[in-house]
C-alpha cells in the first residue's frame, strides 16, 4: 500500500493544472482538509529539503508541482520556441486595469489608457486570462470584464489579494509639496476618470 | 533640456540617445503614454507640466509619425487638440478665464496620474509573469528545434525608433558616382530583408539596415521592418535594456506581397 503522502504526490504529478484542496480530500477518501493540508506542507518541505527538481506551490487556489526556477534555462533549451509568447505592453496594461478594477467595461479601460483597447481585450479573452463577467446596468448594457482563474495561474499567485498593491496617486510624486497639492487636486478623480477621456 | 535645443530638433537626431523626439505606434500604446514619456524624458513634474513645451514636443512627434507614414490613431489627434486648448487657456489672464478656478491642466494631470498607476501595475504584472515563466508545469510538449534561439526581451517602439535615428544620423558614405537609382519600394525592402534573414536568422538591427544606403531607403526599410513585425515574420528583441537590438526571423506563414510573388514566378 502506498502512503497517503505518496498518493498526494502522484495526484499532483498526474495533473497539469493546480488541484484544489477539495478535490484532493474527495479523492483521498480519508484524511480531512486539515490533515491533507498538513500532508501537502510535509510534501512541500520534503521536495525542498531533498533538493528536487520540482517544487510544490500553492497557486490559483490549488496545489501544483512545478519545475524548480533554477532549472528554467534547461527546460527552455528543450522546449525552444514552443513557449507561449509574453504579453505585450498593451496586453499587460489592459490586464492590469481589468485586474484591479474588475468588473470593468471596455469604455472604462479605454478611458484610463487613453486609447482603444479592443484588440488587447480580445487577446486576453483568447488567451483565457480575462473573461466576460456579465453586463453592466449602464446605458447600452456593456459587457463587464474580469480576470479568469487562469490569470492567477499565469501570474503565479494564489488569489487576487496577492496582487501587488496598486500605488496610490500621491506616491507617484517625488516632490512632497507637489504631492500635497496633488491630493487636493485628485479628490473626486475616481468619478472623473471613469466617466471617459475628454 | 533648454528650449533652444528643442527648437533645433524637429525631425533630426540628438547625440547618444538623448533625442527629443520619440515615436509611439498607436497599435501598441497611446497618447497618454507618449505624454508620460515626454514628461519623464525631461524629468518634469506631472503636476506642473510646461504645457507649451510639451505641446510642441508632442506635435513634433506626431509630425515624425506622419513623415514615417505611420498610422496616427484618432486618439493622438484628440490629445493634440486637448493640449492646444489647455495651452490657449493658460495664456488667458485668470480673470478672463471662464468661471472655474481650476488649473486648465488639472483634468489632464488626473488622467496622466491615473494612467501612470496602471502603467506601474502593468510593470508589476510583468515581473510576476517573468517570475512565473521560470516555473514549468507538466504537459509541455518536448520538441527540439531551432537550436539558435535564446529568449530575448521584448522591445518597445521607442527603442526601435531610437535605433532608426542612430542609423540615420550616421555619416553617409562619400559620394563617388551619382546614379539615379530606381526608388526602392516597400515590398522590395521587405523582400531584401526577408532574404537576408533567411540566410542568417538573427541579425543586428544596424546590420540589417546598413545595406540600405540613402536616408529614404533606410526609412523605407524601417517601415518594411515594422510591416514584417506586424505580420509576425520577424521579432525584434534585445538581450538587455539598452543592449543591441536583434531582429530575428520567425518565418511562418507571412503572406508574400504580390509584387514579390510575380518576381519569384
Amino acid at each position: 500500500m502506498p502512503t497517503v503522502k505518496q498518493i498526494v504526490e502522484a495526484l499532483l504529478f498526474a495533473s497539469d493544472s493546480p488541484v484544489g484542496l477539495s478535490t484532493l480530500v474527495e479523492v483521498l477518501e480519508g484524511p480531512g482538509p486539515e490533515e491533507t493540508v498538513a500532508l501537502l506542507k510535509e510534501l512541500e518541505r520534503d521536495l525542498r529539503d531533498s533538493g528536487r527538481g520540482v517544487v510544490l506551490v500553492e497557486i490559483a487556489g490549488g496545489y501544483q508541482l512545478l519545475s524548480r526556477r533554477e532549472c528554467s534555462p534547461w527546460i527552455d533549451r528543450m522546449l525552444r520556441s514552443r513557449r507561449k509568447i509574453r504579453l505585450s505592453r498593451a496586453g499587460l496594461e489592459t490586464l492590469a486595469i481589468i485586474a484591479y478594477k474588475q468588473p470593468i467595461t471596455k469604455v472604462e479601460v479605454d478611458s484610463i489608457r487613453g486609447v482603444d483597447s479592443g484588440g488587447a481585450i480580445h487577446t486576453l479573452l483568447e488567451r483565457n486570462l480575462a473573461l466576460i463577467r456579465g453586463r453592466s446596468k449602464a446605458v447600452g448594457r456593456p459587457l463587464l470584464y474580469a480576470t479568469s482563474p487562469e490569470f492567477l495561474s499565469y501570474m503565479g499567485i494564489n488569489d487576487l489579494s496577492d496582487l501587488p498593491e496598486l500605488k496610490e496617486l500621491g506616491t507617484v510624486m517625488e516632490d512632497r509639496e507637489r504631492a500635497q497639492e496633488e491630493i487636493e487636486l485628485v479628490s473626486g478623480a475616481e468619478v472623473a476618470s471613469t466617466e471617459g477621456a475628454t | 533640456m533648454n528650449e533652444s535645443r528643442n527648437d533645433a530638433l524637429v525631425a533630426e537626431t540628438a547625440p547618444e540617445g538623448r533625442s527629443s523626439i520619440r515615436v509611439q505606434i498607436p497599435v501598441f500604446e497611446g497618447p497618454l503614454d507618449l505624454l508620460l514619456h515626454l514628461i519623464q524624458q525631461d524629468e518634469l513634474e506631472i503636476t506642473d507640466i510646461p504645457i507649451a513645451k510639451i505641446t510642441r514636443q508632442y506635435l513634433d512627434t506626431l509630425e515624425l509619425m506622419r513623415e514615417l507614414d505611420l498610422e496616427v490613431a484618432g486618439e493622438f489627434l484628440v490629445m493634440a487638440a486637448t493640449l492646444m486648448r489647455i495651452k490657449s487657456r493658460m495664456l488667458l489672464p485668470p480673470a478672463i478665464a471662464e468661471e472655474e478656478e481650476e488649473d486648465p491642466r488639472a483634468g489632464l494631470v488626473r488622467q496622466l496620474l491615473e494612467y501612470s498607476r496602471f502603467k506601474a501595475a502593468a510593470q508589476d504584472l510583468n515581473r510576476l509573469e517573468t517570475e512565473r515563466r521560470l516555473h514549468f508545469e507538466r504537459g509541455a510538449p518536448a520538441q527540439l528545434e531551432d537550436p539558435e534561439s535564446r529568449e530575448l526581451l521584448p522591445i518597445s517602439m521607442f527603442r526601435l525608433l531610437d535605433a532608426l535615428k542612430t542609423v540615420l544620423s550616421r555619416q553617409t558614405p562619400p559620394i563617388v558616382h551619382t546614379i539615379t537609382a530606381e526608388p526602392l519600394s516597400l515590398e522590395e525592402a521587405m523582400g531584401l530583408m526577408r532574404g537576408r534573414l533567411l540566410e542568417s536568422p538573427r541579425l543586428l538591427f544596424e546590420e540589417l539596415l546598413d545595406r540600405f544606403v540613402t536616408r529614404i531607403e533606410k526609412i523605407t526599410a524601417f517601415l518594411g521592418l515594422l510591416e514584417l513585425l506586424k505580420q509576425g515574420s520577424i521579432a525584434a528583441a534585445q538581450e538587455s535594456l539598452f543592449g543591441p537590438i536583434w531582429i530575428e526571423w520567425r518565418g511562418g506563414v507571412a503572406p508574400i506581397p504580390a509584387a514579390l510573388e510575380e518576381e519569384n514566378a
